[in-house]
C-alpha cells in the first residue's frame, strides 16, 4: 500500500496516499480555546480553515510536543489536518505484522526495520468527537 | 466640501444606487403618462430626482447633481400646475433620465465627459421648457459649448437567471479564498523581494479592491427570494385551515425580498409553525368571526422587507388576538412573577418554554412543540422573534434576521495573548480597566446601568492562563448578561464567519472562525456559550436584565444608500455605534424597539419624511429628549424654519457638507443630552 510516514513525536504513523491532499511546514496554528487535547487547532489552508488534530492524543498513544508540519487530508469532501514531528515522506508498508492496539487503527505494518501504524482517517478523527 | 475625498466605495454606493432610482424613474414616467393627473407619482418623481442630486453632491458628482437638478425643474412645474404632462413632457423626461443613467455611468472615471454629456442633457431639458422661462441652469464645473459625441443609452435588460448546482457555488467561493490567500503571499513577496510596502503598489491595491468584490458578489449569489419557500407555507396555511373548517385567504406581501439560501432554509420551520399558529390558535371559525363583524374569511398575511442587514418578516392574523390573562396564568402557574408587566411583555412570554406548553397543545399546530422552540431556532440565526397582538384584531409575530450569515460585524479583543471576536450585536457596553468590581456573595460584580452583572476574567474562562486585567466587556446573550475583562481591545471588523466544521465536537464557548487580512485566524466567541462557561462551575446566578447601551448609539435615516452609508462609516469611524433606517416610519419602529442616543434624519423621504419623524419623536413619553439632528439638500429658510419648529436640534445642509460639523454637532448634543 502507498502511504506517507508521519511521525508523532518517536510513533510513526502511515496514512494511506489517497486521503493526502497537500504538507504544510510550520504551520501557523490558532488555538481553539477549551477543546479536548487531540484538537490542536486551527489552520488557514489557502483561505479555508481547517482543523489540526493530534493522532497520538486521537489513539491515546501520548501527545505532540511541537507541530512541526501539517498533513491536509480530505475525507469525503471534508478537509482536515494532521500534526507529524519530522518531514512526511511516502513510500511503501510491505507486510503486515499485526493488530492494532486500537480499533481504530487498520493495523501494524513493517517500514524496513521499523513499525508503522496504519491509519483509517474517518475512524480517528471520529475520536475527536468523544 | 467632502466630494474629493470620498471613498472609492461611496462613489460606487452611489451608481448602484443611481441605477435602481432612474429605473424607477422610467417605470413612473411611463405610468404617468397613462394617468398624468396622479400627484403620488409627481412626488415620488421629484422626491427620486432630489434624493439623486443629494447623494450626487455628497459624493462629488456635482454633473450627476446638476442634471437631476434640471429633471425636478420640469416636475416641479407639473406639480404647481403651470404645465400639462403630455407625450413631448414624457419623452423628454425619459430622454432625459436616459441622459443622466450615462452620465452617472462616466462620472466615476471620466469627470470630463461626465461634464460634457451633463451640459448637453441639460440643454435637451432646458429646451422642453415653458416659455416663460424657468431658472437657468447649468453644471457645476462643466466645460460649455462642447459639442459632445452621442450618448449612448444602455437599458437595463430583464433579468435573467439560470440553475446553478450549490457545489459550484461551494467551489466558487473555495477559490475565492484560495485567491486571497495568493495575494497576501504575493504581498509577502513584494515586501521581501523588492523592500516595498506592497499597499504602496498601485496594481496590487487594484487586485485587492477586486477581490473584495469578488468575494461579495459570490455572497449576492447565494441569495434568493423568500418566494421560493412561501408554496410551503401557503400549504401549511390551507392545510390547517382546512382541517378546523376555517376560511383563510392568504397574502405574501414582499416575496421578492432576497435572503441567504442557508438562512431561507433554516427560517422554512419557524415560519411553518407561525402560520400554523396563525391559522389554529389565532383564526376564529366563520361563524364566530360573522357574530364578531368581521368577514367570515379571516387573512393570514406574510410581509417581507429589507431593513438595513437585516430582513424583517411578519406573521399576521386578523383573528382574536392573544389572551393576555390565560398567558398570565399560565405563567404564574410555572412559578414566574409577572407582576409589573406590560400587556405586551406578557404576550413575549408565549415564547418561554413554559408557558408555550402550558396552553393549550391542539393536534395541528401543537404536536409538542412550543414557540418557545421557534424563538430558539431563531436565535440560532442571530435573529429575534416577538409577537404583539390586539383583542379582537389580531396578533402578529415579527421575526427579525440577519440578510446573511457570512458577514458579522465584531468586536477584536485579545486575551491570554491571543485575538479573539466577539459579534458586536453582543455587546453592551465596554468600560475601562479601572472599573470598580465589588465582591457579592463571593463572585465580583460591577454595575452596569442600573443592575449588578457578574464579572470573569476571558482568559480563565477560555483556560487561557494567566488573567486578564483589562478593560471590561459587557456582553448580552439571550438569557443572561455578563462581563468579561480582557487583556486588551483590539478594535472592529467586519469578519466572513465560517463554521468549525462537523470535524469537530460542539465547544461551549467557541462560535466559528474568521481570517483576517493577514492570512491569521481569529476564533470567534459565541456569546451565550461563554456566559455559561463563565457560569459553568459556579452555581447559577438569576438572570440579570438587559442593561442600557452605553456607547452612544445614532440612527441614520435616510432614503438614498449612499448618504447612509457615507454618514454610516463618519459616524463609525468616530466610534458611535450606528443604525440605519430608509425613512421615518421604519426608523421609529426600530426606535420603538431600542432607543438610540441621537437621531439623523434626511428631510424628504417616502413613507414618512423626517419633519413627520422630528415631530413624533418630540410627541413621544420615553424618547421626547432625543436629540435629532437634520441633513438635508434643501437650503432655504422656510424650510430650516420647519425642521426647527418641529424640534430638530440642529440642521445641517449637505451642499456645505463636512465631516467635522457633523461630527461637532453630534458630540455636542450627545454632551448636552447627557447633563
Amino acid at each position: 500500500v502507498e502511504v506517507l510516514f508521519l511521525q508523532v513525536d518517536q510513533e510513526l504513523y502511515a496514512l494511506p496516499m489517497g486521503f493526502l491532499r497537500e504538507v504544510i511546514a510550520q504551520p501557523r496554528v490558532t488555538r481553539l480555546p477549551t477543546a479536548p487535547a487531540p484538537i490542536l487547532g486551527l489552520v488557514n489552508v489557502r483561505g479555508e480553515i481547517v482543523p489540526l488534530f493530534d493522532v497520538a492524543a486521537l489513539l491515546g498513544t501520548g501527545r505532540i510536543p511541537t507541530t512541526a508540519f501539517a498533513v491536509v487530508i480530505e475525507i469525503e469532501g471534508v478537509r482536515a489536518a494532521l500534526a507529524a514531528s519530522v518531514v512526511p515522506e511516502s513510500g511503501e508498508v510491505d507486510q503486515r505484522a499485526g493488530e492494532a492496539r486500537q480499533s481504530e487503527a487498520r493495523g501494524v505494518y513493517s517500514h524496513g526495520d521499523r513499525f508503522a501504524t496504519l491509519l483509517d482517517p474517518a475512524a480517528t478523527l471520529a475520536g475527536a468527537h468523544r | 466640501m467632502i466630494g474629493e475625498d470620498v471613498d472609492q466605495e461611496f462613489k460606487d454606493l452611489f451608481v448602484e444606487d443611481a441605477a435602481i432610482r432612474l429605473d424607477r424613474m422610467s417605470e413612473q414616467l411611463l405610468e404617468l403618462e397613462r394617468s398624468p393627473g396622479t400627484a403620488e407619482l409627481l412626488t415620488s418623481l421629484c422626491r427620486e430626482a432630489h434624493s439623486l442630486k443629494g447623494a450626487a453632491g455628497m459624493v462629488g458628482f456635482h454633473d450627476v447633481a446638476s442634471v437631476a437638478h434640471a429633471l425636478e425643474n420640469p416636475l416641479q412645474e407639473v406639480l404647481l400646475g403651470e404645465r400639462e404632462v403630455d407625450g413631448t413632457l414624457v419623452d423628454a423626461l425619459l430622454a432625459g433620465v436616459d441622459g443622466l443613467r450615462a452620465v452617472v455611468a462616466v462620472s466615476p472615471a471620466d469627470p470630463a465627459r461626465a461634464a460634457r454629456s451633463a451640459v448637453e442633457v441639460i440643454a435637451r431639458l432646458a429646451a422642453i421648457a415653458v416659455p416663460k422661462g424657468s431658472p437657468a441652469v447649468r453644471p457645476a464645473d462643466a466645460v460649455h459649448n462642447v459639442p459632445a459625441a452621442p450618448i449612448s443609452t444602455p437599458r437595463p435588460v430583464e433579468v435573467a437567471t439560470m440553475q446553478i448546482a450549490l457545489e459550484r457555488l461551494d467551489e466558487i467561493d473555495r477559490v475565492v479564498g484560495e485567491s486571497a490567500a495568493a495575494h497576501l503571499r504575493v504581498g509577502r513577496l513584494i515586501s521581501e523581494e523588492y523592500d516595498a510596502d506592497p499597499e504602496s503598489v498601485a496594481e496590487y491595491r487594484e487586485l485587492a479592491r477586486l477581490l473584495t468584490a469578488l468575494q461579495e458578489l459570490t455572497i449576492r449569489a447565494r441569495m434568493v427570494t423568500l418566494s421560493t419557500i412561501t408554496p410551503n407555507l401557503h400549504r401549511a396555511v390551507r392545510d390547517v385551515a382546512r382541517a378546523g373548517a376555517k376560511k383563510v385567504r392568504w397574502i405574501v406581501d414582499g416575496g421578492e425580498t432576497e435572503i441567504d439560501r442557508k438562512i431561507l432554509e433554516l427560517l422554512l420551520d419557524p415560519l411553518i409553525h407561525l402560520v400554523r399558529n396563525a391559522v389554529d390558535h389565532g383564526i376564529e371559525k366563520p361563524a364566530e368571526r360573522l357574530a364578531a363583524g368581521k368577514p367570515a374569511e379571516a387573512t393570514v398575511r406574510l410581509t417581507a422587507r429589507q431593513r438595513g442587514s437585516e430582513i424583517v418578516l411578519t406573521v399576521a392574523d386578523d383573528g382574536h388576538g392573544i389572551d393576555v390573562a390565560r398567558v398570565k396564568a399560565a405563567a404564574e402557574r410555572s412559578g414566574m412573577d409577572v407582576s409589573g408587566l406590560s400587556d405586551r411583555d406578557v404576550e413575549n412570554l408565549i415564547f418561554t418554554a413554559h408557558v408555550s406548553t402550558a396552553t393549550e397543545v391542539t393536534e395541528i399546530s401543537g404536536r409538542g412543540v412550543g414557540l418557545d422552540v421557534v424563538r430558539a431556532n431563531i436565535e440560532r440565526l442571530r435573529g429575534r422573534a416577538e409577537v404583539s397582538s390586539r383583542p379582537g384584531q389580531g396578533t402578529e409575530f415579527t421575526v427579525t434576521v440577519p440578510i446573511t450569515l457570512a458577514i458579522v460585524e465584531c468586536l477584536l479583543v485579545e486575551s491570554g495573548g491571543q485575538r479573539f471576536a466577539l459579534p458586536i450585536a453582543s455587546v453592551l457596553s465596554l468600560l475601562p480597566r479601572e472599573a470598580r468590581e465589588q465582591r457579592v456573595a463571593g463572585q465580583p460584580m460591577l454595575t452596569v446601568g442600573d443592575s449588578a452583572v457578574p464579572v470573569s476574567d476571558l482568559a480563565s474562562t477560555l483556560e487561557l492562563g494567566e488573567p486578564d486585567a483589562g478593560p471590561i466587556v459587557v456582553v448580552s446573550g439571550a438569557h443572561a448578561t455578563h462581563a468579561f475583562r480582557v487583556q486588551r481591545l483590539v478594535g472592529h471588523r467586519d469578519l466572513v464567519i465560517k463554521g468549525l466544521g462537523g470535524l469537530l465536537p460542539r465547544i461551549g464557548a467557541l462560535g466559528g472562525a474568521a481570517i483576517e487580512p493577514d492570512g491569521s485566524i481569529v476564533v470567534v466567541l459565541d456569546p451565550d456559550g461563554l456566559i455559561e462557561s463563565a457560569r459553568g462551575a459556579r452555581s447559577v446566578g438569576p438572570a440579570t436584565p438587559r442593561a442600557p447601551v452605553q456607547m452612544p448609539t445614532i440612527m441614520v435615516v435616510d432614503d438614498a444608500i449612499t448618504v447612509r452609508e457615507l454618514e454610516r462609516s463618519i459616524l463609525e469611524r468616530a466610534g458611535y455605534r450606528v443604525r440605519v433606517a430608509t425613512n421615518g416610519q421604519e426608523a421609529l419602529g426600530l426606535l420603538q424597539s431600542e432607543p438610540s442616543d441621537l437621531v439623523l434624519t434626511d428631510l424628504e423621504m417616502p413613507v414618512m419624511d423626517g419633519i413627520a419623524l422630528t415631530e413624533t419623536i418630540r410627541k413621544h413619553p420615553s424618547m421626547g429628549r432625543t436629540p435629532v439632528v437634520i441633513l438635508t439638500s434643501h437650503d432655504s429658510d422656510a424650510e430650516r424654519r420647519r425642521g426647527l419648529e418641529a424640534g430638530a436640534n440642529a440642521y445641517i445642509i449637505k451642499s456645505g457638507f463636512d465631516q467635522q460639523r457633523l461630527l461637532s454637532a453630534v458630540e455636542q448634543l450627545l454632551l448636552g443630552g447627557r447633563s
